[in-house]
């Protein structure tokens, strides 16, 4: 992040809780205009938690986000703030965009009408001017005839031209935030790229900050500037992207990194290598670092205390590892 | 849309026909004779014979349907052995009552159980919740003649607030439409509830939140419509059932409807009226399923076009 640009989102501390799961335990980033910032991790490791704890999206039976601070430019400290309030703000300075297009659209509805809907909400529009800045929407996000692709069900439709309408959705008012959680894990590898090429293309036409969250490190290299490695909830390592994937430097990452195909040099066949175990229950931590059931690296002071998120000793210190290999 | 539209109407002639069958079967085998029953108690041997004739009732049975059949597609129903009318004639002149009390009381099944089951899934397991639980399992296990007797003990005899029973105005409406009704008001409270719940998990309706949009259009406008397909469905089952009550119902209240001619017609052994009533019944059954089969593609546009 450079200096002169103000972040579009600054999170700092956040907490979310499912009951005693503590989803989010203390999550801090920022993103700057123009900016994608990718948060990367296993599933259950807390992305999605943090993108819908900022939309304000954690159902209210099932969660509560419960610490921490969510500051979007032009609007404030959203945390705390009434439903109704950041109603008004979901969609306009804001848009999500999810990983299912097939369900999350609304069956029953033509895509053209579920675009117009944002605006109808947001402003006193004729339902006819809505409707032709919604075919202007699918224009822009690259449906081909849009004319009569906005007069289509959802099923009528493929998934790219889905997610596509998904995407329209959530820019109808150029948000200065754009919440992408796994846009693309349910495409094929052909649209996969094209939709990442449009996300790409629409945060320099409209200047948005754009967290996109991805379980894939060569989504990362692709698009993001910045990337934050979650594991059980906690960010383990932060940093420009070029500087993680060229040294990562905490042991999950690495893991992770060597557990991409074509990562490695080309060779014999091999056995891809995997983490063993699985993420642990996030009810129940373990004393220590979170990762050192599964961590090959750990050593006895990994089980004493957790190990804060900070520069590592003698290294870049624009970046950020939560390691006792790293710490002082 | 049309082809299946149309297909649906030509597959009914099949099933009426079949039902028609079955009615017919059922009332000429079971035990007794109706010319004797329609001659009275102490008729001669020879007046029973001349009107066994007059019907057809020496006619064998295979004769006797397709007599039936035949006077059946020409809008006969035979006439009443007792009061000697066209039952058709009869079927029509009380048909306006059976209406207003079975559809009053399906709009009110309608709008007041979805109300509850919508307002019951905004907030599970909430007292609001439990508390139309315990109405909706009260209005589900209370039979409908125990609940009419018991209104009508309240509100007729001991606050009288309301008129007994017979057909007038909206004050005799009030309390054959609720008993009719409650069952199904639970019914659908329950059906309302348990599938709103599962549509408000679904994925589209955290992308409505998601666009902005208030907490009353996720749920009346995209949770709604989703959960009307099994709302629909049971309006179609539950259509024969309302008629079933209305029989009972009718007879506790007295109103002049359908239900009441045919249990009088079932007391009296009036084969012609009893026959009439139930293919009446049946057939107003099938058409209503047949709407709601095609209110699905228009509420569904998955199934629609298909």
């Amino acid at each position: 992040m450079s200096e002169a640009a103000p972040p579009v989102l600054a999170v700092e501390g956040l907490r979310t809780r499912f009951g005693a799961v503590r989803a989010v335990d203390g999550v801090s980033f920022a993103v700057a205009r123009g900016e994608t910032l990718c948060i990367v991790g296993e599933s259950g490791s807390g992305k999605s938690a943090t993108a819908l704890s900022i939309m304000g999206l954690i159902p209210s039976g099932a969660g509560i986000v419960e610490g921490g601070s969510i500051l979007l430019a032009g609007h404030g400290e959203l945390r705390g703030l009434p439903d109704a309030a950041m109603a008004d703000i979901r969609g306009r300075a804001m848009g999500m965009i999810f990983q299912e297009p097939m369900t999350a659209l609304n069956p029953v509805f033509r895509v053209g009408a579920q675009i117009a809907e944002v605006m109808r909400r947001h402003e006193d529009v004729a339902r006819s001017a809505a409707r032709d800045r919604a075919v202007e929407l699918l224009r822009l996000v690259g449906v081909p005839s849009p004319q009569s692709r906005a007069q289509d069900f959802p099923h009528q439709l493929s998934g790219g031209m889905r997610q596509r309408v998904m995407i329209a959705m959530a820019i109808a008012y150029d948000p200065a935030l754009i919440l992408a959680d796994e846009p693309t894990t349910a495409l094929d590898v052909t649209i996969q790229a094209q939709i990442l090429a449009l996300i790409d293309g629409l945060k320099e036409r409209l200047g948005s900050g754009i967290v996109f969250i991805t379980h894939d490190l060569r989504v990362v290299a692709q698009i993001a500037q910045q990337v934050c490695v979650m594991y059980a909830g906690v960010v383990v390592e932060r940093a420009a992207t070029r500087a993680l994937l060229r040294e990562p430097l905490h042991p999950y990452t690495k893991g992770l990194m060597a557990s991409v195909p074509g990562t490695r040099p080309r060779g014999a066949l091999r056995r891809l290598p995997a983490i063993a175990g699985t993420v642990p229950n996030l009810a129940r931590l373990p004393v220590g670092c979170r990762f050192r059931n599964r961590c090959p690296s750990a050593f006895a002071r990994c089980a004493e205390a957790e190990p804060p998120l900070a520069p590592p000793v003698g290294g870049d210190p624009d970046r950020l590892v939560r390691c006792w290999l790293h710490a002082a | 849309m049309l082809d299946y539209a149309i297909y649906r109407i030509a597959v009914l002639v099949p099933t009426l026909l079949a039902v028609s069958l079955a009615v017919f079967l059922v009332l000429h085998l079971v035990p007794g004779d109706p010319a004797r029953n329609a001659a009275g108690p102490d008729a001669e041997e020879e007046d029973i014979a001349l009107i066994r004739e007059h019907y057809g009732l020496d006619q064998p049975l295979w004769r006797q349907y397709g007599t039936y059949l035949v006077r059946v597609a020409q809008g006969d129903l035979g006439e009443s052995y007792r009061s000697r009318r066209p039952v058709l004639d009869e079927l029509v002149r009380r048909l306006p009552a059976t209406i207003e009390l079975a559809g009053f009381a399906m709009l009110l099944a309608v709008i007041v159980g979805v109300g509850l089951g919508v307002t019951a899934s905004m907030r599970p397991n909430s007292w609001v919740d439990q508390a139309i639980g315990a109405v909706s399992a009260f209005g589900i296990s209370v039979p409908v003649f125990f609940l009419g007797l018991l209104l009508m003990l309240l509100f007729a005899a001991k606050l009288q607030w309301l008129p007994p029973s017979g057909r007038g105005g909206w004050a005799n409406l009030i309390l054959p439409v609720t008993t009719l009704g409650l069952p199904y008001i639970a019914t659908f409270a329950r059906v309302a509830r348990s599938t709103m719940l599962e549509v408000l998990s679904e994925d589209y309706i955290r992308t409505a939140r998601a666009k902005g949009l208030r907490g009353g259009a996720v749920i009346w406008r995209h949770a709604l419509i989703n959960a009307a397909i099994p709302l629909v469905t049971l309006l179609g089952i539950y259509f024969g059932r309302l008629l079933g009550g209305a029989v009972i119902v009718e007879t506790i209240f007295s109103w002049p409807g359908l239900g009441r001619y045919m249990v009088d017609g079932i007391i009296q052994r009036d084969l012609q009226v009893v026959q009439g009533c139930i293919l009446f019944f049946a057939t107003a059954i099938i058409a209503v399923n047949l709407v709601v089969d095609l209110l699905y593609s228009v509420l569904d546009p998955r199934i629609a076009r298909g």
